[in-house]
């Protein structure tokens, strides 16, 4: 008798032991996933935020998932309509008024983000308003990005440039383009017998799709073009006005015409001909200012994109948001968790160690912040304010696809600058149309 | 035993009697079959009728709205599908001949014994049990515009320039081509290969008393002996070829301009990137059907080869 | 059985007696061809051992200059690139995929071959048609009942759509139909069940078509690029698929894209160089190509 109960007694202290460390180890940790689009060289700077997060909750555990930004953005709905979305999911620019309007994110209200410290008024209002669509906030900025010139100092001392004040405008970039710029027999552009399809040297090549697009994109914005009509409804597309068409022949004029850049550049080649000194000038994201660091031998600065437009100042710029997709029976420790890691992770202390991947900062404090100042990217510093951020309508990714389709025709000679643009226009107008086709009543 | 035999009715014998046991055997797989052969064809063409949605509870009927944008001049899927459609035709057309002619010749040079025969049969097969992806990887850098094997080569031969064939309208399939050549040509080889070895020694032999050279013996003997063969690596090739994907997935992206973008590119491209499942569902629709004929040809020669018991 | 017969003849000529070599002519095309063939592979071994800027150096490094496992030991470092969980989900998959395509093609075809029954002669009629149906037609609405079942990013979602796929049926029952049925009847006689005659007279008859259908259904399943593309990601991917998104992120660094290139291809062509005979005669048993 004596045994049964004592043996009865063990097993209840046991189960309820196993119950209580169970439970309270159930109660303290939540765990979150969070997916990102990260994988070039700030991808260890990314994961080290989010071992630093964890390390500083113990009652929250993330785990981070790196996917390309366009597999990321494939994923999203589907994942969602699913009931398999992440608990925070960093989107871009270009695509998160879509995923709003479509339904695949939830609003981040007042009452939370005052609850867990996040102040609109911290970030350049530029960034926070991508975040928002009709005053309601879904994405809190992370990350901030801008077309930039990486220029080689070596190549601008040989050929008489001073290497501390690089071309800032058409006039000045033309003139040190074609300095710069030397074809195998030793000839510059403009010499007797100069021949472009043979150059050694080059001032910066203009490639085609994504990056001539942006590149693209930057000077008709510096001609004024604001691409669509936002106050609109039906957002009526109008790069094809005079201003943009000017704006891309210019660019194609670069090859044909000043024969300072190669015919077929890609990204990849230029970055290449960049780092092997082919090239003198390279236009290129901020991030990737760590693989030319890489590069032995290769001594260079960065600095704004030039004005090459003829209107105001204007240059490419991008973001980051992280944002909480739509979750089908949703937690709600799960979604206090997710914005406690959001709240922390775009805070200025983190967003320093953010930039030193290449990121700009997202608010003014980052920036004027003493170790911020031993930053290369500082030189762009200025350039922040003027950077033109196409957002706020659901269809940008397909504008931007039937833009850069456009440039590239017009770039190759496929079509005329006139012709190129016009069919632009119109595939981007049916894309819109198509578009709003797709989005829930409102 | 016989009183069970005459009691239970036959239904519920539990025995090989009983009349429900081959079903039995077929019903695993019937079930599997039904719910993903089946069913998604039904299924698909359902979808392409509606303006599918994966984030609504209700989808909007719209009837034949996106096969009607394929045959309407003007919109950005009737202009992409048929350019894409156009640039899968070309591969096709290129790619059909090239490793047929090549797999054909590797396996007439492998015929008769040579030194180091087994070696090459190897070499030559290798490439055939890679991933698309890393063939695809391995002939984009080696077709890199700058710093890509064939163009440091290029560069050296003098009078010979480098071309940028990633980016260069037509040169663009070079890579493509010559990567797809390499990564399937083992196959068709082995193909041949084997029906090399079974045509019988005697009819070369006689064919070489009658005076016939090596192309003669060729022309009138191997290669009509070979026809059973060549039709069936023609045909599987061909809508192996027609399916093409992930090579200019990795190699071009299917640039220029589009012009290396197969319609299974442009198909996936209208479904997970621009969400219209719908249009790509209707696309499906059209793109299989002209499939369905090679295919439905493939099918009877299969099934007469497999009627003698011999493919 | 006409077809066993004579792919035992066919694999016969790699073991004929030596003849002294021939063709002098005929051998230097074959090498300069292996060249050729063995570059590209040359090509990303060489590249994965050069530094980041030796990759493009000039003049060209036929041979690396400066050897260095840099590459590689950077890929296993970086916190992303899980090589290890890539290959398991390929592996996993593929057997998954592949045993189940045997067994399923192995117990379907059994009554199909060797039975009769109302509805056999439809039944596989309604199979073989379904091979004809291209494999488009299935990828969006198997990707939408993938969101509807739940699957996105799961093994499942890579394993059970292809696996109802006739060819593993239509294989078998090619060979079942082939074996006397005097055996079959023997065995009858001695009380043996249908399970009992499939498994002990008939299995072993199929042992090299199964063995074939497995390998090849392993391949094909660890070679599948378009549907795991889209319907899994991050840690669910297979090695394929993902050694393309984490290319995405070297696609300017040569070296350490030719180095994580080699990760993914160099233990499969190992792997091949051991089983090749296995493949050569599988494919000539089975009359198919991997695809």
């Amino acid at each position: 008798m004596k045994r049964r109960i004592s043996r009865a007694f063990w097993r209840s202290v046991i189960i309820t032991a196993l119950f209580v460390a169970g439970g309270s180890t159930f109660a303290q940790r939540v765990s979150i996933d969070y997916w990102h689009g990260f994988t070039g060289p700030d991808l260890p700077v990314m994961e080290q935020l989010v071992a630093d997060f964890n390390a500083a909750h113990p009652d929250i555990e993330v785990t981070p998932q790196a996917i390309p930004w366009g597999n990321l953005f494939q994923q999203i709905e589907p994942s969602v309509a699913a009931g398999r979305a992440p608990d925070v999911v960093a989107v871009n620019e270009d695509v998160i008024t879509g995923f709003i309007m479509r339904g695949a994110l939830q609003e981040i209200t007042q009452e939370q983000l005052e609850q867990h410290s996040i102040e609109a008024d911290r970030f350049y209002d530029s960034l926070w308003n991508i975040g928002m669509v009709d005053d309601g906030v879904y994405g809190v900025p992370i990350n901030s990005v801008m077309l930039v010139m990486y220029y080689n100092r070596a190549l601008f001392e040989e050929a008489g440039l001073d290497p501390n004040n690089p071309p800032q405008d058409r006039e000045s970039f033309l003139e040190a383009a074609r300095a710069l710029t030397v074809d195998s027999s030793g000839r510059h552009p403009g010499e007797e017998g100069f021949d472009s399809s043979d150059l050694e040297q080059w001032a910066a090549g203009i490639p085609n799709p994504w990056m001539g697009g942006t590149i693209a994109y930057t000077v008709a914005a510096q001609n004024g073009v604001t691409f669509v009509e936002p106050a609109d409804e039906e957002f009526p597309v109008n790069f094809n006005s005079a201003e943009g068409k000017e704006a891309i022949q210019f660019l194609v004029d670069l090859v044909t015409e000043h024969g300072v850049s190669p015919a077929n550049a890609t990204e990849g080649s230029e970055i290449d001909a960049f780092r092997q000194g082919n090239a003198a000038m390279n236009f290129n994201g901020v991030w990737m200012l760590s693989q030319y660091r890489e590069q032995d031998g290769l001594d260079f600065d960065v600095a704004p994109f030039p004005n090459l437009g003829t209107s105001d100042y204007k240059v490419w710029g991008g973001a980051s948001h992280l944002a909480l997709p739509v979750q089908r029976g949703g937690d709600e420790r799960e979604q206090e968790a997710a914005l406690t890691f959001i709240s922390w992770m775009t805070q200025p202390e983190q967003n320093l160690v953010w930039t030193s991947a290449g990121g700009l900062p997202t608010q003014e404090v980052v920036a004027d912040h003493p170790d911020y100042q031993e930053n290369p990217m500082t030189a762009v510093k200025d350039a922040l304010p003027d950077t033109f951020v196409l957002t706020g309508f659901p269809f940008i990714a397909q504008l931007r696809a039937a833009w850069d389709a456009g440039f590239e025709a017009a770039l190759l000679s496929d079509k005329s600058v006139d012709q190129a643009l016009d069919d632009a226009a119109n595939e981007a107008t049916a894309r819109i149309r198509d578009g709003l086709l797709s989005l829930p009543a409102r | 035993m016989t009183s069970t035999h005459r009691r239970s009715p036959a239904l519920l014998r539990l025995d090989d009697r009983n009349p429900l046991v081959p079903y039995l055997y077929l019903l695993p797989h019937a079930i599997l079959f039904l719910v993903f052969v089946v069913f998604p064809i039904g299924f698909g063409i359902y979808v392409s009728v509606h303006r599918w949605n994966i984030l609504s509870d209700r989808q909007t009927f719209v009837g034949l709205e996106y096969y009607r944008a394929l045959f309407t001049p003007g919109t950005p899927q009737a202009a992409f599908f048929w350019k894409t459609l156009l640039n899968t035709g070309f591969f096709v057309a290129v790619i059909v001949p090239l490793l047929i002619g090549s797999a054909l010749g590797l396996a007439l040079l492998l015929h008769k014994p040579v030194w180091g025969r087994g070696f090459f049969r190897t070499v030559f097969f290798l490439p055939t049990i890679l991933a698309v992806s890393i063939m695809g990887l391995l002939w984009r850098w080696m077709f890199e515009n700058g710093s890509g094997l064939i163009n440091v080569i290029l560069e050296r031969i003098p009078f010979l320039d480098t071309v940028p064939f990633l980016t260069t309208v037509g040169w663009a399939w070079v890579p493509i081509i010559v990567g797809t050549v390499w990564w399937t040509v083992g196959f068709n080889m082995i193909l041949y290969s084997a029906a090399l070895a079974g045509i019988p020694r005697a009819y070369f032999d006689a064919a070489q008393l009658d005076g016939a050279g090596s192309w003669a013996q060729f022309r009138f003997v191997t290669w009509p002996l070979l026809a059973p063969v060549t039709l069936f690596a023609a045909i599987t090739t061909t809508i192996a070829s027609f399916q093409l994907f992930g090579q200019p997935h990795v190699i071009t992206a299917g640039g220029p301009l589009r012009t290396t973008q197969s319609v299974m590119m442009y198909i996936t491209e209208e479904a997970f990137t621009n969400f219209r499942f719908s249009s790509a569902a209707a696309m499906s629709m059209v793109f299989g059907l002209a499939l369905l004929v090679v295919a439905v040809f493939q099918f009877r020669l299969m099934f007469r080869d497999t009627g003698r018991g011999n493919t | 059985m006409a077809t066993v017969a004579r792919v035992r003849e066919e694999s016969v000529p790699s073991t004929r007696p030596r003849r002294r070599p021939r063709g002098v002519g005929r051998f230097l095309t074959l090498g300069l061809l292996a060249l050729v063939f063995l570059a590209p592979v040359y090509w990303m071994a060489s590249t994965s051992l050069k530094t980041e800027s030796d990759t493009i150096a000039r003049p060209v490094q036929w041979i690396p200059l400066s050897p260095t496992l840099e590459n590689f030991h950077a890929i296993f470092a970086s916190p992303n690139a899980s090589f290890l969980r890539w290959t398991w989900n390929s592996l996993f998959t593929s057997a998954a995929f592949s045993l189940l395509t045997v067994a399923l093609g192995v117990i379907t075809a059994y009554p199909l071959a060797r039975m009769r029954f109302p509805g056999r002669q439809a039944w596989f009629w309604i199979l073989l048609a379904s091979m004809m149906v291209p494999g488009i037609i299935f990828l969006v609405p198997h990707y939408l009942m993938m969101i509807e079942f739940g699957w996105i990013d799961t093994y499942n979602a890579l394993i059970w759509p292809g696996v109802p796929g006739a060819f593993g049926v239509f294989l078998m029952r090619q060979f079942l139909v082939s074996i006397p049925r005097e055996l079959e009847e023997a065995a009858r006689l001695d009380g043996a069940n249908s399970l009992q005659i499939l498994w002990y007279v008939l299995l072993p008859f199929l042992i090299a078509p199964m063995a074939a259908l497995a390998l090849f259904s392993f391949m094909a399943s660890w070679n599948n690029y378009v549907w795991p593309l889209f319907v899994v990601h991050g840690d669910m991917q297979t090695l394929p698929v993902a050694i393309t998104s984490f290319s995405s992120r070297y696609w300017t660094a040569y070296g350490k894209l030719m180095a994580g290139t080699a990760i993914a291809s160099l233990p499969v062509m190992i792997a091949f160089l051991f089983a090749q005979p296995y493949f050569i005669r599988g494919m000539s048993l089975t009359g198919l190509k991997d695809e």
